[in-house]
Order: structure tokens, then C-alpha cells, then sequence
């Protein structure tokens, strides 16, 4: 009922879609197909022998602009990346596009294999489907982005073309010098080319030129414009539109998307380059006013006490994939610990094996996983952090499978070295207890009081319950898989990915112990790595973290490391020391910093082994704000106002400025009304042309972003819910013929 | 000796572990320890060949799907197993087997379908031939086991090889070097 309410207010609201549109992208990027000699042949410019292996790695691209980069697979021809990234894209794009490239290991300049790019108009279609996909040349003509707004102005005696602007063009090593070249083809094979002046420094250029073409040469019948970028004397393609001229008397200005050259790909050999395999998983948020999900909003906040649970809207929306917005807008509103509990007690109660609880793929155990993920990420990479960088650093051999091994001498000194990586973890978890995040501690206290009512014989199923959640589906995964948490953005080679899997089957097996109390029995070679002191460790660890209240929880004393990267950084002036960081001539020199922000400070440093050469407290951040493109010449740049100076920043894509900008802002909580958009320089604010570097801003800031925005979430249920409507109809059917079942006895 | 990569996939708590200890060892294992990922070796004689079997005994639980892909990269049968004393692991299965085929990128792979724990005939919710009609849209072989009475281990076993041999027949049996001198 409350969805189709719901739904018929989109319809009848379609009018008034707020102008806030979200994309999101999870995007897969699994593997390469190239098969071996045949392929490789008839790629253009290999010299070497046919077969010989590369060592292959992808980047995923909006655009032109990378946002994510896979790591390099060696030696093969059927690379196997297995990697996930996901993102909100922060603004308007064309195409979404995966490279793929042969690293030269001498020349440093790694050659493009070939590229998959997929329209935006398309990503709905393949959404959420596994497909192999072709790869297609990459050549500097096919490479085009971008758009001009030209208008033609046909008169019986001459064609006036405006070539008036262009935004978003491939920028060339960060540079675009572009200029318009004006071609009018006519009958009997005859052309005639202009050129407009060249703009500097712009990929959003501003022509505003008119172009005349006399009709004495014949009738027109082809426009062509292209872009060029010129810079000392060599000219790099930017893109062309070709229109046809029928002979219409005047056309106001339209926009065109710019389009790769034509002749080029008109006489392409087509070559095999191999296949991708991918999956993307997109979604395209359209959200109405607030308003519209209320009804929608009150029914999901009122699930848990809804009783029976089978007939609230959060176990029916359970039915439609919609886990993952109805936990974030739980955990939003402070509901995810009764509704988790309320499920969790249905689900026990059906429960005829104590066994298998939970150890299906259930809604109670989808829904504690997302809640792991959404509260506790910061804590993993905590805890994990340090021991994990440990093995990547140190890579000793751990392999202690005699099956696996050639000389079998050293098993016991790789049988000690997993034993020391494997202390050196539960070490770390087990101390960990006091920094487990609250909500997290609440669902285990809930899942183990439950577990206790309904098997009150059964001490085991306390532990078990609460086990099965932080080990087998949080602490497990993440170390045998830590590329997928982001715990490591390194390649990890064979060896140390053995060790991962070593240390994870270890302490899965040390938590069965504590839930059973027997030794374990499968694989022989395992059973020496059990320890009885680790297993004393760890219950306790699962009795701290799941009591309540907690016994060691405290606020949190030391700070937790939230985000980190590489980004460049203006050369900071200081106030008096105004020639540092200034070139001779032009604009202000960047350099790259490791930048790293904490629940307390954001810093900067030469690397990330180096002490940090500034420290910002988070008090001190007034505000994050974007800086224009115009003040540099620099795009995806944000400033950090602080009380008295503004530090610059530019992050390495649009994806990771969004990110940056979006934790800054919910750390600092923003504390100035207005800010300039533009910089300082060269005394003057570019923004509002006030020559007093003290000066208020001049532009509001604008409303800040949550990291939930639960409109958003509800958008998202309901636009799921209306895709899945037939399965909620056949619950509907199913409820229907048992009422009339119950009615009838 | 001819080696066969076997996987074992399935839902948490179906009993892989179980069914695969039962092959390897010939004990039941009767605790439900969740499997991270376990590899066993075992030789065994199929219609008087002699073949090493790799089996690798994978994770149910959701959060290793990630893992998969290697899997079954790596694998040249499958096993699919479910409980049938519980339907959601039954309905798992479909997606398991598409992601087969899309990551082998053929529709040709050796696999066999296995409802576990038939001992349980009076827990039982997937009936015998709800499991019979899954396998024919999968055209595969299709058993009922139990790895707790030791009913039809071995034979899913035997049947995954004979289909990878019937697959992909190994050629260089037959150019078997020949001695080039007798001594008598």
C-alpha cells in the first residue's frame, strides 16, 4: 500500500525532481582475455616475439580522467584482477571507460593495450550483468571528449558559421591550448578551411567567432569543425562534429558532443585485441522532495516493533535487494540494533539445528554485514593496519602444506614465521576490544542475549553467533582479502597472498574452538598452528565486545586515521615570506605531499614514512570549499580555509576531490558563512576583483552534505522496490491465499 | 598421473567440508566449522586410470564471493551442493553455476549437482525432484548424498572426473614415449 502510494506520487511529482542527481558505480574489473600467440600477433606495433607474456594492468576512467587504477598482473597474457571499486560520480559524464595497459618495465612509459568504453546512456542496460567485453584501439584521434556549441546562419548568398564555445576537452599533459578549425565541404569535391585564433590555457574554451563561406564555390553540403590544440607547431586532435548541410535557411546555436575523427576509423583493420571482463553496477539516484517518503520512511522506522516481524516493511523490502540503503537509513535514524535484534530472534526461532545459525546467506546476516561495513571500517584498517603492513614488508614464507613444498627442511622455520604473524594478529585484535565502534558492540550483545534465550542449554551458540559476525565475516575476509577493504592499495604477490590465507584459516579455526571446544579435524597439516593461550585470548575478546555496557569502551583517546592519499599541494606562503614557493614567472609552484586525515588533525608530509611538515587541528578547519579551474589552471582543486590562511590542494580526480571535500566538510562542521571560490593571486581575489587579501568571502557556502543523506536512501528503497514489484505482489498473493486458508479452518 | 582440479561450492553449512573430509579421509566430520578455504590431495583409480585429485573445499559465507572468481578460474570441475533440508541454499545454486559459465565463457563445464545431507529425510524441503528438474536445466549429473552414512561421496567424485575426461580426453597418453631398445 505504501508504495504505490509512494510510486504514484513520483508520477504525479515528476515535475518537481529536485535538480540533485547521484550516479553511483560499483564497478568490477575481473580479467583479461587475450588468447595466447594469435592474438598477440596482430597487435600493430609489438616487435618481439609473438607470444611473449606483459605484464598488464587497468585503470578505470571517466572520460579521459582515471579515477582508479588496478594493480599489474606479470608475465601473462590472461591477466586475473579480480578487483572492485566503487564510487559516486560528482559530476555530469559521457562515458565510462576501462584501459587497459602493458607496463614497460625499461622505457617507463607504459603502452595502451586497448580500452572498453561504455556510454552512459548504455550503463542501465549492462548494469549488475557479468560481460565479456572486446577491447577496442586506443589512438590519439579515437581519444575525444568534450562538447561545442556552434550555430549556422544560411543566407542565399553565403553561410556564416559561429563557432562560439566548447567545454570539457581533452587536456593534453594538463594542458589545452585549443583552436577551432572551420571546414565547409561543397559540391563537386571543393572545401574551404578557416581557423579561428588560438584560446590559451582553457579546455572550456570561449570562441565567440563568426566564419563566413561564400556559396560562389558550389553548394554547401558538409560542415566540419574540429579542434585542435596547438602548441609549438605540433597539433594535437581534440575532436570534430561533422553537420550536414541540407539547406536550411538559418539554425540557432545547438550543443554537439565532439566525436572521434571519422576517416580514421572509417579504414580500421579491425584487429582482435582481447576481451575484459567486467561488471558494473550502476544506479542513477533520482530523488523528489523529502516529503514525498515520509509515509515510506515511518513504516521502515517502525519495523522493528512491528509484530509479527514477517509483516513490517523492512523484512519485505529485504525481498527486493534493498539491504543496503535500509541499513544506512537505520543506522541514520538509530533503529539498526532493534531491527537487527527483532529479525535475528525470527530468525533463531526457526532454527532446527543450532549449527547452521546464521550461517546462510540471511537477511539478519546481509544486514549485520552492511552494518559492519558502514560503522566499523575505520576500526579494520585500525586494527589491521600494522600487522598486515608487518607481512607485506617482512614477506617470509609461511607455507607449512608439505604438499605444497619442495624441500620440506624448512617447514618448521616457515611453521614458526606463520606462528609470529599469527600472534602478532591476535594480539592486535584482542586489544583492539576497547576501540570496537558502540553499534557494532550493541549487535553482539543482542545476537548473544538471543542466542541465550533461545538455547538456554547451549553456551557454545553465544559465542558461535558472535564469532560467525566479527571473525567469518569481517576480521576474516579482511585479511585474506585486503586489497578488497582497502587495507593495502599494493599488489600482493602468490607468496604473501599464501601467507593471507594461512593467517585467516588460522584464526577462523582458533574461533571454532572457542564455539565447540573440540580440537580441530580437517586438514592434518593445520593443526599445529592451535594454540591454547589463543583461544583463551579471543573468547575473551568476544565476551568484552559483546557485554553490556562494554567494560572497556571509552571515547576515543587516540586518533583514528580516516583518509589518506597523494595529492599535490600550493607551496604554502606565509605572511610575510611572499616569494617562496613563487617561479620566476607565472603562476605559484605545487608539489607533491602524503596528505593524512585523523579524528583529530589533518597533515601533510614529504612521504609517508617522513614526520609531517604541517598540522592542521581540525579546529582550525573553518571550512572545504572547491576552488575554480580559472585561479591556477587546475582542475579537481579545493581549499582549506583555516583562521588565517588557505591552504590549496589538488586532488589526483574528481572522484577523490569529492571524497576529500565530503569528510573535511562533515569533520569541520563548517564554521565560516562565506568564502571566495577563486584564489588570491597576483593581489587580487580573481572571484570578486577586491584587492584586500583580508577580505570576508563573497559567495555563501552552501548547505553540507551528511555522509548519509537518508532522502537519498529512501529514493533508492523505493525505486527497488518498484523494480522488484512483482516479487512483492507474489508475498502479497502468498499472504492472501494463507489469510483465506486461516479464515476457512 | 593425471591431475583434476575439483571445486567444491555451495551455502554455508550444506556440509562441502563434510562431504569432501568423508572422500579424503573416510571420517565424518560431525562439527559445522565455517571452512575459510581447505585443499586436500587424494589418488584414486577411475576406470583403471589412476588420477591425483586436487580438491579445494571453499567458503559459503558471503563475504569470500570474492574469492570466487580465482576459483573458478582455476577449477576444471565443480561440485554444487546444497542441504536439502534448506531451501534458500537449494535457490543459491542457479546464480553459482551462471558465474561458472560466464567466468569459463562456455557452456560446456563438468559439474555435478548434489543435495546433501539425505539422511535427514524428515527435515527434508527440497524433494528429490525439485534437485532432478535443477539438474536437467543445468544438464548435469544429479545425486543425493550423505557424507554422515556415507552415501554416493565417492561416486560424485568419480563422476566429475569421467566428465573432464570425456571433455577434454588426455592426448599424451597415446604418444606414450616407446623404448627404443629391449633388453632381455
Amino acid at each position: 500500500m505504501i508504495l504505490r502510494d509512494a510510486d504514484n506520487n513520483e508520477l504525479r511529482g515528476s515535475g518537481y525532481f529536485l535538480p540533485k542527481e547521484f550516479d553511483l558505480v560499483a564497478a568490477k574489473v575481473d580479467e583479461i582475455d587475450k588468447e595466447d600467440e594469435g592474438e598477440a600477433k596482430n597487435l600493430p606495433s609489438r616487435t618481439q616475439g609473438s607470444s611473449t607474456p606483459r605484464d598488464v594492468y587497468c585503470t578505470v576512467t571517466l572520460d579521459q580522467e582515471p579515477i582508479y587504477k588496478t594493480c599489474t598482473i606479470e608475465r601473462t597474457l590472461n591477466p586475473f584482477f579480480g578487483e572492485e571499486f566503487q564510487f559516486d560520480i560528482p559530476r555530469r559524464f559521457r562515458h565510462l571507460a576501462v584501459y587497459a595497459y602493458d607496463r614497460d618495465r625499461t622505457s617507463k612509459t607504459d603502452r595502451v593495450l586497448g580500452k572498453v568504453t561504455i556510454q552512459r546512456s548504455d550503463l542501465h542496460r549492462i548494469s549488475n550483468k557479468e560481460h565479456w567485453f572486446p577491447l577496442t584501439p586506443v589512438t590519439q584521434d579515437s581519444e575525444v571528449q568534450g562538447k561545442i556549441q556552434i550555430g549556422v546562419l544560411s543566407t542565399p548568398t553565403s553561410l556564416m558559421v559561429n563557432v562560439n564555445e566548447a567545454s570539457g576537452l581533452t587536456q593534453v599533459n594538463g594542458q589545452c591550448d585549443p583552436t577551432a578549425m572551420v571546414t565547409v565541404h561543397y559540391t563537386h569535391n571543393k572545401s574551404d578551411v578557416q581557423k579561428s585564433k588560438v584560446k590559451k590555457k582553457s579546455h572550456s574554451p570561449v570562441f565567440n567567432e563568426s566564419f563566413m563561406f561564400d556559396r560562389s564555390l558550389g553548394d554547401p553540403i558538409e560542415l566540419v569543425v574540429s579542434l585542435h590544440h596547438d602548441i609549438s607547431g605540433l597539433n594535437v586532435f581534440l575532436g570534430e562534429v561533422h553537420i550536414p548541410l541540407n539547406n536550411k535557411e538559418t539554425s540557432s546555436s545547438w550543443w554537439y558532443y565532439l566525436q572521434p575523427r571519422k576517416r580514421l576509423t572509417a579504414n580500421q583493420i579491425i584487429q582482435d585485441l582481447g576481451t575484459l571482463r567486467i561488471r558494473i553496477q550502476y544506479t542513477a539516484d533520482h530523488i523528489l522532495q523529502p516529503h514525498y517518503y515520509e509515509d515510506l520512511c515511518t513504516q521502515i522506522l517502525n519495523s522493528p516493533s512491528v509484530n509479527p516481524v514477517t509483516s513490517s516493511v523492512v523484512y519485505l523490502l529485504g525481498k527486493v535487494e534493498a539491504i543496503q540503503p535500509l541499513v544506512r537509513l537505520l543506522c541514520f535514524h538509530n533503529r539498526i540494533v532493534p531491527m537487527i535484534r527483532s529479525l535475528a530472534e525470527l530468525e533463531m526461532a526457526n532454527v532446527t539445528n543450532t549449527n547452521t545459525i546464521f550461517r546462510g546467506n540471511s537477511l539478519v546476516s546481509k544486514m549485520m554485514d552492511e552494518t559492519m561495513k558502514l560503522t566499523g571500517l575505520n576500526y579494520l584498517h585500525e586494527t589491521l593496519r600494522a600487522p598486515l603492513a608487518k607481512i607485506f614488508a617482512e614477506r617470509k614464507n609461511c607455507e607449512i602444506d608439505p604438499a605444497r613444498m619442495k624441500d620440506k627442511s624448512h617447514l618448521a622455520g616457515h611453521r614458526a614465521n606463520l606462528k609470529y604473524y599469527i600472534d602478532d594478529i591476535v594480539t592486535c585484535i584482542t586489544g583492539s576490544a576497547r576501540h570496537t565502534p558502540p553499534v557494532m558492540c550493541s549487535l553482539f550483545h543482542e545476537l548473544r542475549c538471543a542466542a541465550a534465550r533461545g538455547f538456554p542449554g547451549n553456551n557454545d551458540v553465544q559465542y558461535s553467533v558472535v564469532s560467525g559476525f566479527v571473525f567469518l565475516r569481517f576480521f576474516a575476509p579482511a585479511i585474506l582479502g585486503p586489497r578488497l577493504f582497502g587495507l593495502t592499495t599494493q599488489q600482493i604477490d602468490e607468496q604473501t597472498s599464501r601467507t593471507l590465507t594461512l593467517i585467516s584459516k588460522a584464526i577462523q579455526s582458533v574461533c571454532n574452538v572457542v564455539s565447540s571446544r573440540t580440537a580441530p579435524q580437517k586438514e592434518e597439516y593445520m593443526h599445529c598452528v592451535y594454540e591454547v593461550p589463543h583461544v583463551i585470548k579471543l573468547k575473551q575478546f568476544l565476551e568484552i565486545i559483546s557485554a553490556n555496557p562494554h567494560p572497556l569502551q571509552k571515547s576515543l583517546d587516540t586518533p583514528v586515521i580516516l583518509k589518506e592519499s597523494i595529492m599535490k599541494k600550493r607551496a604554502q606562503e606565509s605572511m610575510k615570506k611572499r616569494a617562496q614557493g613563487r617561479k620566476p614567472f607565472g603562476r605559484r609552484n605545487f608539489k607533491r605531499r602524503y596528505f593524512r586525515l585523523t579524528s583529530s588533525s589533518l597533515s601533510y608530509a614529504k612521504d609517508k614514512s617522513k614526520d609531517p611538515l604541517c598540522v592542521i587541528p581540525i579546529t582550525d578547519i573553518l571550512s572545504v570549499q572547491r576552488v575554480s579551474y580559472e585561479s591556477f589552471y587546475r582542475s579537481n582543486m579545493f581549499q582549506v580555509i583555516q583562521p588565517h590562511r588557505i591552504l590549496y590542494v589538488q586532488a589526483n580526480n574528481c572522484v577523490e576531490e569529492n571524497e576529500w571535500i565530503h569528510i573535511l566538510t562533515r569533520m569541520c562542521m563548517n564554521q565560516v558563512d562565506k568564502y571566495h571560490p577563486c584564489a588570491y593571486i597576483d593581489g587580487v581575489w580573481l572571484c570578486c576583483n577586491s584587492t584586500d587579501k583580508h577580505l570576508q568571502g563573497c559567495t555563501q557556502v552552501g548547505g553540507t552534505r551528511d555522509d548519509i543523506d537518508p532522502t537519498r536512501e529512501l529514493a533508492r528503497i523505493q525505486a527497488l522496490a518498484y523494480t522488484y514489484m512483482d516479487r512483492l505482489d507474489n508475498v502479497m498473493q502468498a499472504c492472501a491465499i494463507q489469510l483465506v486458508g486461516i479464515g476457512l479452518t | 598421473m593425471r591431475e583434476y582440479k575439483i571445486v567444491v561450492l555451495g551455502s554455508g553449512g550444506v556440509g562441502k567440508s563434510a562431504l569432501t573430509v568423508q572422500f579424503v579421509q573416510g571420517i565424518f566430520v560431525e562439527k559445522y566449522d565455517p571452512t575459510i578455504e581447505d585443499s586436500y590431495r587424494k589418488q584414486v583409480e577411475v576406470d583403471g586410470q589412476q588420477c591425483m585429485l586436487e580438491i579445494l573445499d571453499t567458503a559459503g559465507t558471503e563475504q569470500f564471493t570474492a574469492m570466487r572468481d580465482l576459483y573458478m578460474k582455476n577449477g576444471q570441475g565443480f561440485i554444487l551442493v546444497y542441504s536439502i533440508t534448506a531451501q534458500s541454499t537449494f535457490n543459491d545454486l542457479s546464480d553459482l553455476r551462471e558465474q561458472i559459465l560466464r567466468v569459463k565463457d562456455t557452456d560446456d563445464v563438468p559439474m555435478v549437482l548434489v543435495g546433501n545431507k539425505c539422511d535427514l529425510e524428515e527435515e527434508r524441503v527440497v524433494g528429490k525432484e525439485q534437485g532432478a528438474s535443477l539438474a536437467r536445466a543445468f544438464a548435469c549429473t544429479f545425486l543425493e548424498t550423505s557424507a554422515k552414512a556415507k552415501v554416493n561421496v565417492n561416486d560424485i567424485f568419480y563422476d566429475l572426473v569421467r566428465q573432464v575426461n570425456k571433455k577434454s580426453p588426455e592426448k599424451k597418453q597415446k604418444q606414450k614415449k616407446k623404448p627404443l631398445c629391449v633388453l632381455l
